[in-house]
């Protein structure tokens, strides 16, 4: 990754850490996203792709990475409506065993990154038009 | 940021007083718009109470806690705003009559935190329900391996019937985001509440009966179909007339955003809701409610009314920019307009009615003119008393007279027939072929006595002053200040603002219990003025100020609770030798000068002006009052059967 895009992501980073929503970063490419993973990582991160790992994070006040392909399951939609929306509470029904897990958190303590690529963003956009969802945006070319 | 309590404009409940108990009263308070005094003193967005929470005046009973009680702490930096409060208010309505509410806006302004915003304060549970994509069985329920069956399969119940079970307020996100055999599941559940059925019956667990918890609430959101979002599906008039329906904007209008800003930053973003938009709780059974006179006329004019909305609509005249069409269906639209009548007629059920069809129908539309177009024709939605019990000009009683034969019957006859159809008061033609005040039947004979009528005078037989310059100012001053308490700019229009010269010391105590007692919607707008006021120039009033020549005085303890006609009586007794008593002249002065009112008057108590009343919309004479509320003074007037308070002071103007 470029010094221009390392230097954006950390601007990007600093900015979102003060909001108390999601955020986004898309990738043009997927070199740029497994470095940015790294970064985060140092930076306190936990990576995570699935919402009880999600849920288990943020209760325990850590900030989240969560990688988004192409497909949204009902749990990690609902999560990201919910982590903006309700702003300190998380209510999922779990598919397995139907029962409601719930958790509270200080959005501005643990915070919610999503990353994905700009292929998969169009997709996930134009179907759940995350974007209503999702307070900064920015796109690493 | 200060605490939650601050943020939310909590009164906490030891800051209510022990008088804070009304009596009931079985005769209309006045015009519904006005708070009582009492209320107006504790005014606040949002008060809470040992057992309940009110939402700009709506009464919310406290659930009962709960593991899914959102905790305050995620509030306590919310910066609240005008419209934040309306829609706590409109939420509150329907957490109160139990009927499920769909609110339709855009993404991020705040409708699911200010849901679990309430629930916070109300200690009532929050069940979440993210509607997109679930399939049925995880809102429901469904038959799945569980520790606690026995068999090692059992029934495990989804969100919505814990939330039944346990009666928490479930709140389905994103409902026109949902796949259709899910909302089929959901309706045979919206559609028990809406029957009023006290359980459900899960035909999956083995028609499983489970009791619908009485603290169960429904609330559902979706962002509007099409546009940003362009996956949400329209909802049919069968899903969408389920609910009532509170439309909002896409996004915050500009001076929501600004004040949020503001408060953000700890400066005043400036709450400006007025009286009339809050909504005080009242209770009214039907059969009471089918006895109030005009509900019949206003049954048909509702009627009338509902017809035509939904005519314009269909034509496109209303709503044709809503990507969601709003539906009607009369029978569920009446029943929670009856519904919403009884749970807040406080009086006037003109106003009652009107506001119900605001929230019903007024909210459903978005564009400020598709409002007003709706607001306009809700504004006719009224009762008019017959045109027979206004009280009638000399021209008018000779006129009506000559042409009602009964009448000329029943009065050549000595009163011998049709009696009934005279009132007290009322201007006749006696025996003798002079226009005469019946006064009643004799009842040593039942023969009809009369009084000479000695020009134009009031029914409670007072002269009327001149009409100067000054009663045309007074009578400007009192339009204004009826517009201030909403009422009606046609009834302002018509009223026939009559002053009365009253001297308020020549009045007994029965005197005043008559005023009290002599109700007449049809004179609404009448007033008396002290004699011995006449005199006082605006100057004089200023020079008063500047001299200290004045008292605001607090009654002994033991008047607490006694009507105000008994008190004026007390007044008059006690003060009337020493001191002027100021009316609605001085009242004119205060609201015109706040600068030069007297500083005393301005310590947030309500401050009577005795030497007048005044007849409100109700028909019922009230004292007026003022009361400094910062930057102006807040008008306002009393009832003679309302209680006097510890918080009320009597102005008296030194001789």
């Amino acid at each position: 990754m470029d010094i221009l895009n390392t230097k954006k992501i950390k601007e990007f980073l600093d900015y979102f850490k003060s909001r108390p929503e999601a955020g986004l970063l898309v990738f043009a490419s997927g070199a740029d996203l497994e470095e940015t993973k790294l970064l985060l990582t140092k930076q306190g991160f936990i990576l995570a792709d699935d919402w009880a790992q999600i849920m288990t994070s943020l209760k325990g006040k850590q900030s989240v990475a969560l990688m988004l392909g192409e497909k949204l399951s009902p749990e990690i939609y609902s999560l990201i409506a919910q982590y903006s929306d309700r702003a300190g509470e998380i209510q999922l029904v779990n598919p397995a065993t139907i029962d409601l897990e719930q958790i509270e958190f200080n959005p501005r303590d643990c915070h919610l990154l999503i990353l994905t690529t700009e292929s998969d963003w169009q997709r996930l956009d134009e179907e759940y038009n995350l974007k209503n969802k999702i307070g900064l945006i920015e796109r690493i070319k | 940021m200060t605490g939650p309590e601050q943020q939310f404009n909590i009164i906490p409940p030891d800051e209510e007083k022990s008088g804070s108990k009304r009596k009931a009263k079985t005769t209309p308070p006045p015009d519904s718009l006005e708070l009582p005094v009492e209320d107006a003193e504790k005014l606040s967005p949002v008060k809470e109470g040992g057992e309940s929470v009110s939402f700009l005046g709506v009464e919310v009973t406290k659930g009962q806690g709960g593991e899914r009680v959102p905790s305050s702490e995620r509030f306590s930096t919310d910066v609240l705003t005008d419209f934040d409060f309306r829609l706590m208010r409109d939420i509150a309505v329907t957490l109160r009559l139990n009927q499920p509410v769909l609110i339709e806006g855009g993404s991020g302004i705040g409708k699911s935190r200010t849901i679990d915003r309430m629930c916070s304060q109300l200690d009532r549970e929050s069940y979440y329900a993210n509607c997109h994509d679930f399939d049925a069985d995880v809102l429901i329920g469904k038959m799945t391996t569980a520790e606690d069956a026995k068999s090692g399969f059992g029934w495990r119940d989804g969100v919505v019937i814990n939330a039944i079970r346990h009666g928490g307020v479930l709140f389905l996100d994103e409902y026109n985001f949902m796949k259709g055999e899910t909302r089929a599941a959901l309706h045979e559940v919206i559609d028990a509440i809406l029957q009023g059925k006290d359980e459900i019956t899960l035909v999956d667990n083995h028609g499983e009966r489970v009791p619908v918890h009485p603290d169960f609430r429904i609330i559902a959101a979706q962002n509007p179909p099409g546009g940003k979002h362009g996956d949400r599906e329209v909802l049919d008039p069968a899903q969408y007339t389920r609910f009532s329906h509170v439309k909002l904007p896409e996004d915050l209008p500009k001076e929501v955003k600004r004040a949020r800003a503001l408060g953000f930053l700890g400066k005043d973003n400036k709450i400006t809701i007025g009286d009339e938009e809050y909504l005080f709780s009242g209770d009214l059974s039907l059969e009471a409610l089918k006895e109030i006179p005009g509900i019949e006329e206003l049954v048909d004019k509702y009627i009338e009314f509902t017809e035509t909305v939904e005519a314009m609509a269909e034509k496109g005249e209303l709503g044709a920019d809503q990507s969601q069409p709003p539906y009607f269906s009369f029978q569920r639209d009446y029943d929670r307009v009856i519904n919403f009548v009884q749970s807040f007629y406080r009086g006037d059920i003109n106003d009652t009615f009107q506001k119900a069809l605001r929230y019903y129908y007024a909210n459903r539309f978005e564009s400020d003119s598709d409002r007003a177009k709706v607001e306009e024709m809700i504004a006719h939605i009224k009762y008019v008393a017959p045109a027979n019990s206004r009280r009638r000009t000399l021209e008018e009683a000779s006129a009506e007279e000559s042409k009602d034969e009964e009448n000329l019957e029943y009065l050549a006859k000595a009163f011998g027939k049709g009696k009934e159809k005279i009132k007290p008061g009322q201007l006749v033609k006696g025996p003798d072929g002079k226009v005469s005040v019946f006064v009643g039947v004799s009842k040593a004979d039942g023969s009809p006595v009369l009084k000479p009528y000695e020009g134009e005078k009031t029914a409670s037989g007072l002269s009327r002053p001149e009409i100067t310059s000054d009663t045309e100012k007074k009578e400007a001053f009192l339009k204004e200040t009826f517009g201030i308490w909403s009422i009606d700019a046609e009834r302002i229009s018509k009223a026939e603002l009559v002053p009365i010269s009253l001297d308020p010391k020549k009045l007994k105590a029965e005197d005043w219990e008559k005023l009290k007692a002599d109700t007449d919607e049809d004179k609404f707008g009448e007033y008396t003025l002290n004699p011995e006021m006449g005199s006082f120039s605006d100057a004089d009033f200023e020079q008063m100020s500047k001299s200290g020549k004045f008292k605001t005085e607090k009654l002994p303890d033991d008047w607490n609770g006694k009507p105000l006609a008994e008190v004026a009586s007390y007044i008059i007794k006690t003060y009337g030798d020493k001191y002027y008593l100021p009316g609605i002249e001085y009242w004119q002065w205060l609201a015109s000068n706040p600068d030069k009112s007297p500083s005393e008057l301005k310590d947030g108590k309500s401050q009577f002006l005795f030497g007048s009343t005044l007849r409100r919309s109700s028909g019922h004479w009230n004292v007026p009052c003022v009361r400094w509320r910062g930057s102006g003074w807040r008008r306002d007037a009393r009832w003679l059967d309302d209680d006097w308070r510890s918080s009320y002071r009597v102005v008296l103007l030194e001789k």
